[in-house]
């Protein structure tokens, strides 16, 4: 039963692959050239820019829970990594702990709200991405200080071939976060309150305390996401990270993660940030005009997650 | 032919017969029990005639008349009311609510009639002198025996001609279980037929007339219950074998050291300066009627209560901040609530039982695959677990298996001390003996263990000294030839205060 259950999952996330890929086979066929090298590795890089958000925003979903602070979150990111380096490269070696740590922070602040306060999880992180907007555009005076240093510029849109360096980084964080989350204890406890909050609690597990790590995991990502996402702009802009909002949460969810928590693999996670990247270029590359293509978007993520939260659906 | 009549019955599922050739009957005016172990096929049977299951075979005639049973509703048309053990409530709405769900009247305006539903309500429980309920409490809100009462209540209200009890007792506590019993026989009194279900012995004996026995999904036969009622010929019955002894003969290992200790504790309206001690070695019985702090005081000793007062621990005083610091210090507990608190439903066994000792398996974070199923098999054949993988669900496993699993998850950690909460409750008679065998083998090896039970017999039986609660306190301490029926009833109802130095 629970091996059937296994290959079932297995399938469906393997399908989930398959569409990604007979819809860039599609919009190829259609497009003819839209396949090159180039247009690849851009496919490449946005869907490891997507899957830095989707990494982070995996953990609290697990548990049963949701983090809508990551567009101002990946924002804050990018800023402080202008203004911390200047544009030279060499002050990048403080800059990128400041960044992470500050997504630490950010993301404990969430989590303490939610497992210790006992705030909802979407009204705790959506009035944080609130005051952490207010944040940056009062500091800032809502246009950017700093530069991105050169170098960044060449890590975010330079790669092998038809793939981006990003990818790779986000491949190697991928296997990390697949390690961490289905053969470590910790894992063990994120699915394990997912499933029952009440028997974590009498099994003896931490629950407020690992319910707040996933919100400082998810709040480090983001700002590492947004850190990454400075090189590849030429000018860094507020509301950088508001597609991020949906879409890390759609990637999850698409990926057959229950978004009642408890279920599902990482490996759908990957799946679904495929399909979302690709989806989009889609709908671009067809000419769509601008409304069509988001109306279009939307039907096909809102069937994606139905169909995925159908397919997870508990038995209770 | 009979008021109700089963001809020839067959159910089974994927080739492997649930019924096989069931043929029974039930007389008006009469509490029928119906006795097996879990597996037997008493849930199909009962869902055959709620209209949860059909039928592969047979026939079922009501009043002399053929029932054509398709449909819950059918059922309820055919006047055949059902408990069923799995209680199905909507937590946010009231007990009213909840009992008069799809009939809740309506003001002339068509907006719920509040206060016509709760003179229903109200009525209701007059009606069948219900003891202590509120019908404006939210029903997520209430205790686990007052859950069960309301659902009891929901099928009477529609007035069932047939009244099935699956299972009623095992949430109830003792008092209530009383309540239950008399409501049983003012049923029948009116002519109904109240079919019931228990694995408690001493309930069939004191409430039922005729007890019917089913045994791997066939019928073995129908006894009279009377003076020459035979348990022991019964018993085997059901198993298909002599069982030597139901309790086990128990050798008191009882130290003088004491493990656990309360001294004054209060906690909220619950515990209200609670003295108590437990012994190294010792199985000490926590008795008491409904709700008199027999749950909390466990629970207190599990961290997950905040209380006033000092406890100690081997003679230590000690804070026990939550579950995670008692477990790391050998003490657990098996909880009330088996499917909320014990177990995740929708993982496998293997994840039940080594999740509350991950972090001893674990090497650098990463999980040590080998000893944890090295963990889980070692568990699961000594608790004699019967599944078909180690990775089945516990949604899947039977009363007595799922708290087997619960079972092996609290020894998995290794304890000294066990605090165990009505570990019997909805679970068959074979089980129930293993696990009266496991409790006594853990104290003859120096453990202690706290053993709450609204089963007073069981308590008698099975412990070297009861304590028992009323309003919070300690009020009677009985050992040896005081630790019977009698004084642990008579302290319970406050009538007769004896022994009450609680071991101070």
């Amino acid at each position: 039963m629970t091996a059937k259950e296994t290959l079932k999952r297995n399938a469906s996330i393997l399908l989930t692959f398959i569409i990604a890929f007979a819809l860039l086979a599609f919009v190829s066929v259609m497009k003819p050239g839209y396949a090159n090298t180039a247009n690849l590795k851009m496919i490449s890089i946005s869907i490891a820019m997507l899957g830095f958000t989707a990494i982070g925003q995996t953990f609290p979903i697990l548990t049963g829970g949701m983090d809508l602070s990551v567009p101002w979150v990946f924002c804050i990111g990018a800023y402080l990594c202008a203004m911390l380096t200047g544009g030279e490269p060499a002050k990048m070696i403080y800059a990128v702990p400041v960044v992470l740590l500050a997504g630490l922070v950010m993301g404990a602040l969430n989590g303490f709200g939610i497992a210790y306060v006992g705030i909802a999880p979407v009204i705790m992180t959506m009035a944080s991405n609130i005051i952490f907007q207010g944040l940056l555009v009062g500091f800032t005076n809502g246009t950017p200080g700093g530069k991105i240093p050169d170098g960044m510029k060449n890590l975010a849109t330079g790669g092998v071939g038809a793939v981006g360096w990003m990818f790779l980084i986000w491949v190697v964080m991928s296997v990390l976060t697949w390690v961490i989350l289905s053969k470590t204890s910790y894992g063990r406890k994120i699915y394990a309150i997912g499933n029952s909050m009440t028997c974590s609690l009498y099994s003896g597990i931490n629950v407020k305390l690992v319910k707040m790590s996933t919100y400082m995991i998810c709040g480090m990502m983001a700002a590492l996401g947004g850190l990454l996402y400075s090189g590849r702009v030429t000018q860094l802009y507020l509301g950088m990270g508001s597609n991020y909002q949906m879409e890390s949460v759609s990637a999850v969810a698409i990926g057959g993660i229950s978004l009642m928590g408890g279920s599902g693999s990482y490996i759908g996670t990957m799946a679904g940030c495929f399909v979302i990247v690709i989806l989009d270029g889609l709908l671009t590359a067809m000419s769509f005009s601008q409304g069509v293509q988001k109306v279009i978007y939307g039907i096909v993520l809102f069937l994606a997650v139905l169909l995925s939260s159908r397919r997870t659906g508990r038995t209770e | 032919m009979d008021d109700l009549q089963l001809n020839h019955i067959s159910k089974s599922f994927s080739g492997n017969y649930a019924l096989r050739d069931i043929t029974m009957s039930c007389r008006c005016g009469e509490v029928h029990a119906l006795l097996g172990e879990n597996g037997a096929g008493k849930s199909t049977l009962l869902k055959v005639l709620s209209g949860a299951y059909h039928p592969d075979e047979g026939e079922i005639y009501i009043s002399g008349e053929k029932a054509f049973i398709h449909s819950p509703s059918d059922a309820m048309k055919y006047g055949i009311g059902c408990v069923y053990q799995e209680l199905s409530f909507i937590p946010d709405l009231t007990v009213a609510e909840n009992i008069f769900i799809g009939r809740i009247p309506k003001t002339r305006f068509g907006s719920f009639d509040h206060k016509e539903l709760r003179k229903m309500a109200l009525e209701l429980f007059r009606k069948y002198d219900v003891p202590e309920m509120d019908p404006d409490a939210k029903a997520g809100m209430i205790s686990l025996s007052q859950k069960q009462i309301m659902e009891i209540l929901k099928v009477l209200s529609k007035d069932p001609k047939i009244v099935i009890l699956d299972e009623a007792t095992s949430a109830l506590e003792e008092n209530r279980v009383r309540w239950l019993l008399e409501l049983a026989r003012r049923l029948a009194d009116e002519g109904k037929i109240v079919l019931f279900i228990s694995h408690r012995m001493a309930e069939i004996q004191d409430g039922c007339d005729r007890i019917s026995i089913l045994r791997n999904g066939e019928y073995i036969g129908t006894r009279d219950v009377n003076e020459n009622l035979d348990m022991d010929e019964v018993i085997s019955m059901m198993l298909g074998r002599k069982m030597s002894s139901y309790f086990p003969d128990i050798i008191d290992h009882s130290t003088t050291e004491p493990a656990l200790e309360m001294q004054n504790v209060t906690y909220e309206r619950a515990l209200n300066g609670v003295n108590m001690k437990l012994y190294k070695g010792e199985v000490l019985g926590v008795a008491g009627l409904a709700g008199q702090g027999q749950t909390e005081l466990l629970q207190a000793f599990y961290g997950i209560h905040k209380v006033n007062g000092t406890v100690l621990m081997n003679g230590q005083q000690v804070n026990i901040r939550n579950p995670k610091w008692a477990i790391a210090n050998k003490i657990a507990l098996v909880p009330e609530e088996r499917g909320i608190q014990g177990l995740f439903l929708n993982l496998g066994i293997d994840f039940n039982i080594s999740i509350s000792s991950i972090d001893k398996l674990s090497h650098a974070l990463l999980v040590n695959k080998k000893k944890e199923e090295d963990l889980v098999s070692k568990y699961t054949n000594l608790l004699s677990v019967k599944a078909a993988s180690t990775r089945s669900l516990a949604s899947e496993l039977s009363g007595g298996n799922q708290q087997k699993v619960v079972m092996a998850k609290i020894m998995s950690c290794e304890p000294e001390i066990f605090l165990m909460h009505d570990i019997t409750r909805g679970v068959d008679i074979g089980t129930k003996k293993e696990m009266f065998t496991l409790v006594r083998q853990i104290a003859e090896q120096g453990k202690a263990v706290l053993y709450f039970s609204t089963d007073v017999e069981e308590l008698e039986r099975i412990c070297d000294r009861v304590i028992v609660m009323r309003d919070g306190r300690v009020v009677g301490d009985f050992k040896g030839a005081e630790l019977n029926k009698e004084n642990i009833i008579g302290a319970s109802i406050g009538i007769e205060e004896r022994g009450a130095s609680s071991g101070k």
